[in-house]
Formats: structure tokens, sequence, C-alpha cells
């Protein structure tokens, strides 16, 4: 049968149809759609020339190895990368998948393209040819974990663009580098109680960020379910108005940071008309009041006692939490400016009590003579004081309507989320952080935005905590109360892994860790220890100042009945100690706390052991007595009841204050424990020490029992 | 088989004289760095206001912040006189062994298990600096 000329056409179109569309699915299944094939060969041939190289490397080093053991193991080792190389040989393109059964039945592709992710050895590939960095996958197999859980991103999707979360309407875009340890906590929680300075390795970032958000005291203004409101943190302000002076609390409020850099006040870029209507209402309170101490004024002025109070802040354990003129710690405010912020006699009424004039001032009651104080107001009256007029309180006239304005603007800013203030509720109503991290972009104001690129919550949180009011419009009435924070890039980078936890996704609950227990004696000890910054003059394992004696072999040292009184009531140990241990009233709790976080430290199980359950001989006792007093002449450098030197710390209280074992090994070799002691070390003959230690531990008996 | 067994003894030989040299390297630079601690005048005066200025005063006329709780009363290091009737090694022996051990007071404890030798050697320098004295030859 001939054909038509019209069938030809006809037949010759629908080959060459077909023909162009056998090219294109072949192209399309080998290339275009399916980019993940491209990887995987790509990754067969670095596989493939790594394990040949491996090879080749191994059986070079096996001429040179002789012993058996040796070449056992080279052996085992050439056989299993033959394995590997066979495996990678045969193996053809394909779909490989993580089933999470755990996670909500999920399957997770991205070990398709990512095959390396568990496979070690190809740490300096490119991605997505790389071994997954750090040692993450070691507890959190990708196989049960899968990608997406710490990453985001949508783990079904097969093309690079899709797959990283960035297809259209897909709310979770991949968590790149440090802010997918924002997952690490919705797992390992890290609660409110913990201790600031905890770490989490390979979870650094979140860490710090989580760090932030309670110092700066988020929750103050953002209700969050997951953690409990804190106890407002900066001063009571009901009584600022006896306290401060105009024109300093203006300034304050004004720009926090000019007068304390690392405040934990932020900025709220206030009009000059709010600030002066907020200080006059903030001073109205309690306003008239001055405090009446005529003893803040007699030595001031003197010089003299100007250089005793300067050596005083210095010798006393001041700069333990304070700065003054560039020395010291930034617990407490920097005394540097304080002569242009309050006036002498507040001064000396704040250092005879701190707690008189706030009950839950962080400050604790240094037991300082009168005289000292005096001493102490006259030198800091004399630092950097500003020239310009100062008025109190009781100098103005305040209006009624000024008042009420200054509250009600105050109330608006939301003041109260961090300070207490009459009888005002805690808190502004900011927007809560409940599944913050689950918003959508399209959720969030944009405004003054709308050309930017990557509108990801991500980027949005980043501007907002770096630059709050970036998007606040006075045309459109978008208001933005939040203060600025004044954040490091990394800061903000920190804080925002920390708040992309704040998701609502719930992990299985088997898989739930906390990172560490707060009820923990470390971590309750810890955490104490900050709040109530211990380390600002003593020493726990090398971290910490040098004004005050080294705690770390304390709870081996003293006896835990003795500590509980000294911390309940301190006195003076050390005659050259100058640092005077401050009165902190803790509670009974908080002193057990200590007493058994600084028994763990020094590596006792337990803190509540009577050691000298030891049977003593009169006769022994006197020959430790004979030493004592003739051979050793102990009582040239220790005073034991109101008689010897003031080299050594009292003996008065030794058998009440000191444990059995540690005295002998203090004895034994003094610069062992304290490597400057001004202490002699002796050598004692026969059982010269145990005489010695027996009549040690007869002194000041009485008051142990006392204490019991 | 003769030349190689001749060959194996100076192999042998020369490894030992290796390690006699090894060792006695070792030996020397031990002993070398020990005895090169040489006395220093300003360890000396480290040591001096550390160690000795609660009771022997900072200026080392006895009168230090704790002379007044002893009896009898730290020396006063400044007193030539006195001073330079003691020898040198008299003094090393003093600060080592303690007041009693020279027959004096036991206020003055021995140091000679808390400081090293030289360390003791360089208190002997300041003490001669401060009474700006020579010892009996």
């Amino acid at each position: 049968m001939r054909l038509t000329t019209k069938q030809r056409t006809v037949h010759l179109i629908f080959t060459a149809t077909l023909v162009v569309f056998t090219v294109w699915a072949i192209y399309s299944e080998a290339v275009s759609s399916r980019p993940w094939k491209k990887y995987q060969r790509e990754f067969k041939k670095i596989e493939l020339k790594d394990t040949a190289d491996r090879l080749n490397n191994l059986e070079l080093e096996k001429q040179k190895i002789k012993d058996s053991d040796g070449l056992k193991k080279i052996d085992r080792n050439i056989e299993l990368l033959k394995l590997r190389l066979a495996k990678a040989e045969s193996g053809s393109p394909k779909i490989i998948q993580n089933w999470l059964l755990e996670f909500n039945n999920e399957a997770d592709r991205c070990v398709t393209c990512h095959m390396a992710v568990d496979k070690p050895g190809f740490e300096k590939q490119a991605n997505p040819y790389k071994t997954h960095p750090g040692n993450y996958l070691e507890k959190h197999p990708v196989q049960t974990f899968g990608c997406v859980n710490c990453h985001d991103g949508e783990g079904h999707a097969l093309t690079v663009e899709q797959a990283h979360g960035h297809g259209e309407n897909w709310l979770k875009p991949l968590l790149s580098g440090s802010y997918a340890q924002s997952k690490c906590v919705k797992c390992h929680s890290l609660g409110q109680e913990l201790p600031r300075d905890i770490v989490m390795p390979g979870g650094e970032k979140v860490v710090k960020g989580w760090r932030l958000y309670m110092e700066k005291n988020c929750l103050g203004c953002h209700v969050n379910s997951l953690y409990e409101r804190p106890k407002r943190i900066a001063p009571v302000l009901t009584k600022v108005g006896r306290k401060v002076n105009k024109e300093w609390i203006k300034r304050w409020i004004n720009k926090p940071k000019d007068y304390l850099p690392k405040t934990n006040m932020p900025d709220f870029s206030l009009e000059d008309e709010e600030v002066e209507l907020i200080s006059t209402y903030l001073l109205s309170l309690a306003g008239g009041e001055k405090i009446n101490e005529p003893k803040a004024l007699q030595r001031l002025n003197d010089k003299l006692a100007i250089e005793s109070g300067k050596s005083l802040v210095n010798k006393l354990g001041c700069t333990g939490c304070h700065t003054i003129n560039g020395k010291g710690g930034d617990f407490a405010p920097d005394l540097s400016g304080i002569a242009g912020k309050t006036y002498p006699e507040f001064l000396y009424f704040w250092l005879k009590d701190p707690k008189a004039h706030q009950p839950d001032a962080p400050m604790p009651d240094l037991r300082i003579p009168e005289e000292e104080i005096q001493d102490i107001v006259a030198y800091l009256f004399t630092l950097k004081k500003d020239k310009e007029k100062t008025t109190y309180a009781w100098d103005i006239d305040f209006a009624p309507e000024v008042i009420k304005k200054g509250k009600d603007l105050l109330k608006d800013k939301g003041c109260t989320g961090c300070h207490e203030i009459e009888d005002l509720p805690q808190g502004f109503n900011a927007p809560p952080h409940d599944g913050v991290a689950s918003k959508r972009p399209e959720e969030l104001i944009w405004t003054n935005m709308e050309d930017f690129n990557e509108k990801s919550l991500k980027n949005w949180l980043t501007i907002k905590v770096m630059d709050p009011k970036k998007f606040s419009s006075k045309q459109q009435n978008i208001i933005t109360r939040m203060p600025k924070f004044d954040f490091t890039e990394e800061e903000a980078e920190a804080l925002v892994t920390f708040i992309l936890s704040l998701t609502k996704e719930n992990f299985p609950k088997r898989h739930l860790r906390t990172l560490a227990d707060a009820g923990s004696v470390e971590m309750k000890g810890r955490k104490l220890l900050e709040d109530r910054n211990c380390l600002g003059c003593h020493t726990i394992n090398k971290k910490g100042g040098s004004v005050a004696p080294d705690l770390t072999d304390e709870g081996r040292k003293v006896r835990p009945e003795w500590l509980f009184s000294f911390i309940t009531q301190p006195y003076r140990i050390r005659p050259l100690q100058e640092a005077r241990m401050p009165y902190f009233k803790l509670s009974g709790d908080e002193i057990t706390t200590m007493i058994e976080y600084l028994a763990f430290v020094s590596g006792e199980t337990y803190p509540y052991i009577y050691a000298d359950k030891k049977v003593t001989y009169e006769e022994d006792i006197a020959a430790g007595k004979e030493l004592y007093q003739k051979e050793l002449a102990c009582l040239g450098c220790h005073t034991f009841e109101g008689k010897g030197g003031l080299v050594g710390p009292e003996h008065t209280d030794l058998a009440s204050r000191l444990r059995r074992e540690w005295i002998e090994s203090w004895l034994e070799n003094p610069q062992a424990i304290q490597p400057d002691v001004k202490m002699p070390r002796f050598k004692f003959k026969d059982k010269e020490k145990e005489y010695l230690v027996d009549y040690l531990m007869t002194m000041g008996r009485e008051r142990f029992l006392a204490v019991q | 088989m003769r030349s190689n067994k001749r060959q194996n003894m100076k192999n042998l030989l020369k490894i030992a004289a290796l390690v006699v040299c090894a060792a006695l390297t070792v030996v020397l630079t031990v002993r070398y760095s020990a005895a090169g601690e040489k006395p220093k005048l300003a360890e000396g005066k480290r040591l001096y206001m550390h160690y000795c200025t609660m009771c022997h005063g900072v200026k080392g006329d006895g009168k230090g912040f704790n002379a007044g709780y002893l009896d009898p009363k730290p020396a006063d290091h400044t007193n030539a006189g006195e001073m330079s009737k003691r020898t040198d090694e008299k003094l090393f022996d003093t600060v080592s062994g303690g007041g009693k051990s020279v027959g004096k007071s036991t206020y003055m404890p021995p140091w000679g298990w808390t400081f090293t030798e030289a360390q003791i050697e360089s208190l002997v320098l300041y003490l001669r600096q401060l009474c700006n004295c020579k010892g009996p030859e």
C-alpha cells in the first residue's frame, strides 16, 4: 500500500512529535524535573574517588606494618572500604526517605540530596555533599529525628527551592546555620530557674538568647505560658522622689545608657515633653520626704575623710559589684557619677541599711560603722559632680493635672513591666509570646519595609529586636511601644534564635529532656551564687574576685553548722581580711542550699558528717597544748580568747569552725592548699601533729555547742 | 660473617656512647638549672614584704603591726651593729630553722619547709641591704 502525501505528512508530524516528546521526557527525567539525580551522581563520583583514595592510602600503610595485630586491624578497614566502594558503585539514583514514625509519621527526603550527612569524612565538601558538622547526629540519628525537626523546610519536597521551604505559602523556611539551635530547646527545655551560665554544648547560641530573654526581662511585658511572670527586676520606684534629683531622672529616662552603659534599662525614645511628665509624676511620689541624716554632712569635704573613704571602697569589697572610676564589677550600678544623682544624706541612709529604703534591694548590709560611712560618703561626693543645679522633690510645686498625665503616660509606656510603682498592676499587654514563632509573615506588619526582599519571620524579628520602632508610622497610626535595647548584631541573632523556639509545635514526650535539673544542689547553688554575686568577691574553682577567701575548699574545710551561723550572722575571722562579708539576710533554705553547694564543689558527698568522733586523751591534748604555746608559738600570729597576734585567723572559735581532717591536711602543707598563705609549713615528729590537732579541737568548743 | 659481627659490635658501642651522653646531658641540665637559681635581691624583697613585714615592719625596723603582741620583740634588721655580728650562714639558718634552732624566740617560725634554698639566700641578700652591712669575715 502506498501512502498518500497527506498521510505521509501526518505520519511525519506524529513521528517528529513523538521524538521531541521522548527526548524531552528523557531530559526532564534525567535533568530538569529530578534535580536530585544530578546531586546523587555527583556525590557518587566524590564518594568513589574518596574511597579509592583511602584504599590506596591504606594499602601503602599496610606495607609498613609488621606486627600481626596492626595487620589484622588494617585488613579489616580495607575490607570495610571495599564494601563501601562496591555499594557506591552498584547504587543507581533513587529517592531516599526517612519515615519519622514518632514525628507525625512524616516523610523526610532531605537525605536524597544530602547523602553524606551521617557519613564521616566529607566535612570539607560543599553542600549538599557535606558531612553534618558537630556531633549532633550521634544522639539524634537522622533516621529517627529526620532533618526538618531541627532545620525546618519542606521535608518531602525534592527541589532545592521547595525543600528549603522557600516555596509559596510554606510556613517554615529553612533555619540555616545556628538558627537551627532554636529547636534544641523544644526538647532540652531551659526553664526559668537554671543558672544563667548554664552550658549546652552545641546550643550556645540559643542559650545566649535565652539568657538575654531573661536578663532583659522580655517576660515583663510579653506573656508566655511556658514561663511564670518573674518578679519585677528593676528598682521599686514608689519612693524614688526622696532619692534622686529631677535633672538626673530626666537624663536617665531620656538616655539610660549615657549614665550606665551596661544597664538593662532600655531606651524608650521619648519626646522631651513625655520625659518631663513621667519624671514629674515619679518625683511626686513620696515627695518632700527628705532624708534627715546630719551625720552625713559632718565629714564632707574633709581631706582625710575623702582619703579614707577612697581606700575603704577598695578594701571593703564595694568594687566586687560596683565600678568606681573604671575599676570594679558590673553587677550593680557604676558609682562614678553618683554625686550628680542623689545627695549625701540619702547615701548615708542607704549605706547604713539598704533594706530600709527598699526591703528587697539586692544590695546587702555591709555592717559598716558610722564613721566609715561618713568617709565613704565624703569620697563618693567628690566623684564627677555635674555643675548644673539640682532640684529635688521638696523644691517642686506639683500640679495635680501634670501628675495625672505623667501617671497615664507611664502606664501606657509599660514601665510597670519591670518597676514596682505604687500599687499599679504589673506589666503592659504587649503581644503574647505563646506560639509567636508560628506566625506567618503575612500576619506581621511590614510598614516601611514594603520592598524588603525576604519577608520571613526570622528577618522580621531581627529588625524588631534591633530597631523596634522601624515598623511604626504616624500616618498609618501604627504605634510601637517596645523600647530599644541596643543589642549588637550577635546578640540580636541569639535572641531571635531563642524566640524562634516559641512555636506551637510539640515534640514527642519520649524525647523531652531537661538540660539540667534546676532542683539539683549544683544548679540551685549556682543560681544563688549568681543572684547574690558571691563571685564578685570570692573565688570558686579559679573563677571570681579576690577580695574575699577562696571558697573552692570551703565544704571540706568548715563545719556546716558553723557555716549556717556565719552566713546568718557574719563576723570577723581574719584580722588581715579587709573586705567584710555582708549580711545577706538569706532564708534558711537558701543558706542550706549554699552549704550543700559548697560541699558539692569541694567533692564532699554529704556535708553533715561529724568527723571528730575520735577518742582523745588528756595527756595527748596537754602535749598538743605545749606544742601550741611553746614550741610552735602559734599565738605569735593567732589570737585565742583575746590573747595573741593578728596575722592569722582567730582561734577562739576554731573547733566550732573547722573540720578535723581539713586541719590535718592544712598543717601538713598550708601552701598546697593556699599558695600565698603567710603561715609557714612546719614539720612534725612522730605523733606531734595528732596531739596538736587534739588540742586545737578543744578550742572554742563551747561556741560550737552553742551553734548546734 | 665475622665482619658482620664486628659491625654489630661497633653499632652497639655507638648506641651506648649516645645513651651515656644523653643521660649526662639530662643530669647536668637538671643539676645546673637547680644550682643556677641564683639568689635575687628583688625576690628577697618580695618575700620579705609578703611574709616578714607583719612582725619585722615594712622598713625592717622590727616595728610591724604584729610586733606589739610579741615578747621578745622581733629583730630590728636595720640595726647594722647587731646585724654585722652575724654571718650570712647564721642568717640563713635562722630563717630556715626558725628562732629555736639558733637559741632565740620561737615566735620566729622555721621557713625551711616553705621556701627553697635560693629563696632564703635571696632573703639574706635583702637583709644585708636593709642593714646596709656585711657579716663578719
